[in-house]
């Protein structure tokens, strides 16, 4: 069984939000990734995450109306 | 049919042949007697059917909830795939790859091929199209190496090859533009599969050759109802009901292969204009038998001498081949990394060999001190250029001794052959998918009026899609399953990269031996300083040279003391200075 956090070596600078606009793209010995703007199956991948979670809490501050009127059945 | 379809697992037979699962997809051995794979897979991200289906696979080697897709971009994101040492020549040399090599002449070649209308390719091969010199470019031993494309081979199929990675085209000299897995291709794709749809109920029947249908014809409608097949060698009938489905391979690339080793040369035992009677093309013979509705499996088959080629399996212990990988290496083979990144082509061998080191380990149970290489060679019937035989006469020894030769090696011939064990594959139809073929002369994967019959693999007509990958594999199995289940399901066209400017753009730079291709300084006047800059490959000029680089493009065009020649140039320079200026 691969040890999956010690197997993501993915740099710290991976740039999650991609630009397309920003420069020419083209092949070339450093890519690794897809163009930026690339759709298809090959991105719905589930990473690997880099270091544990399990201890991890996130919060999400919504912001919904107390008083949002209820739809009678 | 279980994802999408909703079909139980248990409701579903594989008949296959062999004794092992997987088809062409193999790979098998041990250190001791010597690693085989027949064949490798070099892929690229938009095999959008293969992903989609093995983004639902569970990895082997991967925690629950992982995926095979998961496992491959794991690998690969972090490891990225070139090679050094893409062609050598003059016995140990790497030659030139840094470009395809192609004069203006041949450039229009290819773009002419690109204009054409498929219709208009029918029983075309490349060397009717291409000149002489085209088929000794850089381009042509790129192209032709790393796709196992002969010249006497459809030209059809090569432009349906460049619509298909027209995208890759900037990546072809150096293989940037390719993603391998991260073992054999069994270990990476059939292990994981099988063990997916076991866990589901599917049965594998081993042992099982099916030659051919029972199908009842009513009006313009056909239905299979029943089977034959030879399991165990008996012949048997298997009914089958007019809800029942029926997939089926027609013919088999990796059929009739013959094997060899160290000191034996593989002997065929195939016919070279007729498989015979216990072959896995008999299913496809037989059915076209029934209507021309299932095309003409003899076109494929017919020519062995001109389908044929041959691929060894190296297990290679520390040696002076090991030592001179190594130099032609992108990373210490045994790093886990990229080692040559795919194939290196020896352009000057008349055998036209190749052979490539994957990531290592090749097999999950490979000692740490293998290696495993994997060696072809498109021409069959020329004497080596060391080992004066044909290659499917020579044993492994031989074959390691012209390997040797052609890597400036072969004085220590007798140290690599201590340490290397060699199993070989010669396969009649490796390139049978290949061969000069009409409309007409492949089914499709439904064929008109089947009510229960699908058929795949690298025999069946797509719209636009190519044969010899994994992708078209899975994607004429997805039509067939689709069409017969009646889901209102599309099966997405390839990847739609080839119409993308941007993709265009960098082919024909790649293709113009990247120099900038004639209109381009132009495109740039027009366009570096507006939100479409990016899309142009950068100048190799200086700013400041670039109007007359643009002037001189321009005149070069249309000719010298045009008189619209300054009119242009001003056209563009007022739309230049339009753009860049502030309103207000």
């Amino acid at each position: 069984m691969t040890d999956v956090a010690s197997s993501s070596t993915s740099p710290n600078s991976f740039e999650v939000e991609t630009d397309a606009s920003r420069r020419y793209w083209h092949n070339s010995s450093h890519n690794t990734l897809p163009p930026p703007d690339m759709m298809g199956a090959y991105m719905r991948n589930r990473p690997v995450p880099k270091g544990p979670v399990e201890a991890r809490k996130a919060w999400i501050s919504a912001a919904a109306s107390r008083d949002w009127p209820r739809l009678s059945t | 049919m279980i994802r999408d379809g909703s079909m139980k697992g248990e409701d579903i037979t594989v008949l296959d042949t062999m004794h092992i699962e997987g088809g062409s997809l193999d790979g098998a051995g041990d250190p001791e007697n010597g690693y085989i794979i027949r064949g490798g897979r070099e892929m690229n991200w938009n095999y959008d059917n293969l992903w989609d289906m093995f983004q639902d696979v569970q990895a082997l080697e991967l925690p629950e909830g992982y995926s095979v897709l998961d496992e491959y971009r794991l690998v690969n994101d972090n490891d990225p795939n070139f090679s050094k040492a893409r062609l050598m020549h003059k016995r140990g040399q790497i030659r030139d790859f840094s470009t395809l090599g192609l004069s203006k002449p041949q450039q229009w070649e290819l773009i002419r091929l690109l204009l054409k209308r498929k219709e208009d390719l029918d029983d075309i091969t490349i060397e009717q199209y291409f000149s002489s010199g085209f088929l000794e470019t850089n381009f042509w031993f790129l192209w032709r190496s790393m796709f196992a494309f002969e010249n006497w081979q459809s030209l059809l199929e090569m432009k349906l090859y460049m619509h298909r990675f027209l995208d890759a085209i900037d990546g072809l000299t150096d293989m940037s533009a390719l993603i391998f897995p991260k073992y054999n291709q069994f270990d990476s794709f059939v292990r994981p599969l099988v063990t997916h749809l076991r866990e589901r109920g599917v049965k594998i029947q081993f042992d099982t050759r099916v030659h051919d249908l029972d199908i009842k014809v009513d009006g313009d409608a056909r239905t299979v109802t029943a089977i034959h097949a030879k399991v165990g060698g008996a012949d048997t009938r298997i009914p089958v009901g007019p809800k029942d489905l029926v997939f089926a391979l027609t013919g088999s690339m990796t059929e009739g292969t013959a094997y060899g080793d160290m000191d034996h040369a593989p002997v065929l035992a195939r016919g070279k204009h007729d498989p015979g009677e216990a072959s896995d093309w008999t299913l496809w013979t037989n059915l076209a038998k029934k209507s021309p509705i299932f095309g003409k499996p003899e076109k494929f088959y017919g020519n062995v001498d001109k389908s044929m080629w041959e691929s060894v399996t190296l297990t290679c212990k520390p040696s002076p081949f090991v030592d001179r990988l190594k130099e032609l290496s992108v990373n210490d083979p045994y790093s886990g990394k990229t080692v040559t990144g795919g194939i290196i082509t020896f352009t000057d061998s008349n055998w036209v060999l190749s052979f490539t080191c994957n990531r290592q380990p090749h097999f999950p149970t490979q000692p740490k001190d293998v290696l495993v290489v994997w060696v072809y060679a498109l021409l069959m019937d020329k004497e080596g250029n060391y080992v004066k035989k044909p290659m499917p006469a020579c044993t492994g020894r031989e074959i390691l001794a012209e390997l040797c030769y052609h890597l400036g090696i072969e004085d220590k011939l007798d140290a690599v052959v201590a340490n290397t064990k060699a199993r070989l594959a010669l396969m009649p139809y490796i390139t049978a998918m290949f061969m000069p073929r009409a409309a007409g002369d492949r089914p499709h994967p439904v064929p008109a009026g089947c009510t229960n019959l699908g058929l795949m693999g690298q025999f069946v007509e797509t719209s636009n899609d190519i044969i010899f990958t994994m992708d078209s594999s899975v994607r004429t199995a997805r039509i067939a399953v689709y069409t017969l289940l009646k889901l209102p399901k599309q099966v997405p066209d390839i990847s739609p990269t080839q119409y993308d400017i941007r993709t265009i753009l960098k082919g024909a730079r790649a293709l113009n031996n990247n120099e900038p291709f004639p209109g381009e300084r132009l495109l740039h006047r027009l366009l570096d300083k507006t939100y479409y800059s990016h899309i142009l490959p950068p100048l190799p000029e200086p700013d400041a040279t670039r109007r007359g680089s643009a002037e001189r493009e321009l005149a070069g065009l249309l000719g010298k003391g045009d008189q619209a020649l300054g009119a242009i140039i001003g056209w563009l320079e007022r739309i230049r200075e339009s753009i860049s200026t502030r309103k207000g």
